[in-house]
């Protein structure tokens, strides 16, 4: 709790008391003569006297403390009483690229991948997301934009229909209903554009690289890169040139690699050095349930890449106030109106 | 210097009693202060220096030479004043005038008329630690003097009202057989210096002039503060205008007027209650006048 304009309150508090004191040391020339009476102390034990002097007291021990409290009210009103929480520089400059390979070795990481994505939209505040998914070929599953509801909707439903052990499902170990296997083929249409390739991940990577728009603003771009790294074809780009294309227009490139699937240490070994070597990060876990973490772990050094300074965001808190100064003001005028 | 008390008075006197006072101070024969000292010793022939207006015109007619009358020392007739000087005089009375001024006021109608007639007027006055007297004379001087001190001894710095002892004090000290006037306010004197009283009624013609006091309360001037000059409390305004409080310091004071009235009756005193400056004098005019039918009755 603070008090941004102290100040004020603090001239209002002086004021107030210089007003009183004034009034104190000037109440003997402000007052008429008195009228002077004499043998009126029998008037003490007149029972309807007395009692009216009691409430006349009471009264005045009312009407001082309702001044005091309208007057302090009404000066910590003018403070501005607030509270003060530190916060990190919102993220609503910030582009967030999600860049899937939806290839048969990234089956089980996908799913969870998109769940925790999902969930961490609702905290997000306007950065704005897109997703993208590869195999041989990209598709779009929907460009940058902070409309949660769509981003949501969008992720929950790909995580769902992602959820699908393909090998499984062509060699008969596996059996889906015609809902799931319509839904699985839908979402990833168009990422099988070249037969008898897959995971063309370099083109995936540049491809996704391509989604940034709004080229001339600030803005903080990044791509999470979730891959195996296992190229079955002929890519047009090398993965060197296309995280030195991603990274030449200042994107940020954030590699979650989820384990090996067969290609094993050198499909690694080329992935970290694209990465690193383009000031990127390169998370590596085999195990699905690590993804949130790691997603957390991506935001949090993001927040510290944006040089983010904290900020002070201050809440006014004028209810107390405001009531009291309310409420002194209605005492003020019924008592007023009383010795009108 | 202000015009001297006496001419004050002396006017107030005219100007309000222009017709009913005229008898009251007009020749010896009607003089209100009748009786004692009135005793005529013989005539004898005027002497340059002598009063004109003692010249005796029926027996110069009859004799050819002015005769005066000669009283006898008696004539000269004693007149005290015993004035409540206490703090509560120094206040308001109930016509909005100050109790001093109508006290002041109302001793000197009593020098204006001592004047006319030549009689000796003293003074008893003041408290315990500051007793005040003054010895009965009759010149112009000492009247004025004695007005003067009765208004330098009153004011709010006094100390309370202790009519016991102005009385015991007022006993004491008037050795002679006197006419007395006591002049206080509505509260005095208090129905327990009844014995004082009555033991000064043995020796002395008592009168009584009490001042009433002003409401306490004053609910038509809350702009002005009421303070006691005793005990000086604020009295709230609420208390003021309350009717229930007007009624019952109505009825205290009804009450309190009352007892020291029937007190003063019981003692066949003559006394008055006047409001103010304003009535003071017709009020002793009346109650001079009274006293003259009760000497006729008697």
């Amino acid at each position: 709790m603070v008090m941004i304009f102290w100040w004020v309150t603090a001239l209002l508090l002086l004021a107030a008391l210089a007003v009183w004191a004034i009034t104190f040391w000037n109440r003997r020339a402000m007052r008429k003569s008195p009228v002077l009476v004499a043998n009126s102390s029998y008037m003490d034990h007149i029972p309807s006297f007395v009692r009216a002097q009691r409430t006349a007291r009471v009264v005045r021990v009312l009407q001082v403390a309702i001044a005091v409290i309208g007057v302090v009210a009404a000066s910590l009103l003018s403070g501005r009483i607030a509270s003060e929480r530190i916060e990190t520089p919102d993220f609503a400059s910030r582009d967030i690229v999600l860049c899937l390979d939806v290839s048969g070795s990234m089956y089980e990481y996908d799913t969870e991948i998109l769940q925790t994505f999902a969930e961490m939209v609702d905290g997000f505040e306007g950065e704005r997301v897109a997703l993208s998914i590869f195999n041989s070929t990209s598709r779009t599953v929907f460009p940058l934009t902070n409309d949660y509801d769509l981003i949501h909707r969008e992720l929950t439903e790909g995580a769902e229909a992602i959820d699908f052990d393909e090998f499984g499902y062509r060699l008969g170990t596996r059996d889906y209903d015609d809902e799931k296997v319509r839904k699985y083929v839908d979402f990833v249409e168009g990422t099988r554009g070249i037969a008898d390739e897959a995971s063309i991940v370099p083109d995936g990577l540049a491809s996704c690289g391509m989604l940034f728009d709004r080229a001339e603003e600030d803005r903080s771009r990044s791509i999470i890169f979730a891959t195996d790294n296992e190229v079955n074809g002929s890519p047009i780009f090398t993965l060197e040139e296309a995280a030195d294309s991603v990274a030449r227009r200042d994107i940020t490139l954030y590699t979650f690699y989820p384990g090996a699937y067969e290609c094993g240490e050198e499909c690694l070994a080329e992935l970290r050095t694209a990465t690193e070597d383009n000031d990127g990060v390169l998370y590596q876990s085999t195990d699905p349930d690590a993804i949130p973490s790691i997603i957390q772990d991506i935001q949090r050094t993001q927040a510290a890449a944006m040089g983010a300074t904290p900020t002070v965001v201050r809440t006014d808190h004028p209810g107390l106030g405001f009531v009291l100064t309310f409420l002194s003001l209605i005492g003020v005028i019924a008592i007023g109106w009383r010795a009108r | 210097m202000a015009t001297s008390l006496l001419t004050r008075v002396k006017a107030r006197v005219d100007l309000h009693t222009s017709n009913r006072a005229r008898g009251l101070i007009q020749g010896r024969g009607r003089s209100l202060f009748k009786g004692s000292g009135e005793d005529f010793d013989d005539l004898k022939y005027y002497q340059p220096g002598d009063k004109i207006s003692d010249i005796d015109w029926k027996a110069t007619a009859r004799s050819g030479e002015p005769l005066i009358r000669q009283f006898n020392e008696e004539r000269v007739r004693h007149l005290s004043i015993v004035a409540d000087t206490s703090s509560a005089m120094a206040a308001t009375a109930a016509d909005g005038s100050s109790k001093r001024d109508t006290m002041v006021m109302a001793a000197g109608m009593i020098c204006y008329l001592a004047q006319k007639s030549g009689d000796l007027v003293g003074l008893v006055a003041g408290d315990d630690s500051h007793p005040i007297q003054l010895p009965a004379r009759s010149s112009d001087g000492h009247l004025e003097l004695l007005l003067r001190t009765i208004q330098q001894a009153t004011t709010t710095a006094s100390p309370p009202k202790d009519t016991a002892w102005l009385l015991e004090r007022a006993f004491r000290v008037t050795s002679r057989s006197t006419l007395m006037t006591i002049i206080t306010d509505e509260a005095g004197p208090d129905v327990e210096d009844f014995s004082l009283l009555r033991r000064l009624t043995t020796r002395h013609d008592v009168m009584v002039v009490r001042i009433a006091d002003a409401d306490p309360l004053q609910p038509a001037s809350l702009d002005f503060d009421v303070v006691d000059v005793d005990s000086p409390r604020e009295i709230a305004s609420i208390a003021r205008t309350s009717k229930r409080v007007a009624q019952d310091v109505q009825a205290y004071r009804q009450a309190r007027r009352q007892g020291i009235d029937e007190m003063l009756d019981r003692l066949h005193l003559s006394h008055v209650l006047s409001t103010g400056e304003t009535t003071v004098i017709d009020d002793m005019v009346t109650m001079l006048r009274s006293r003259e039918f009760r000497h006729a009755r008697a």
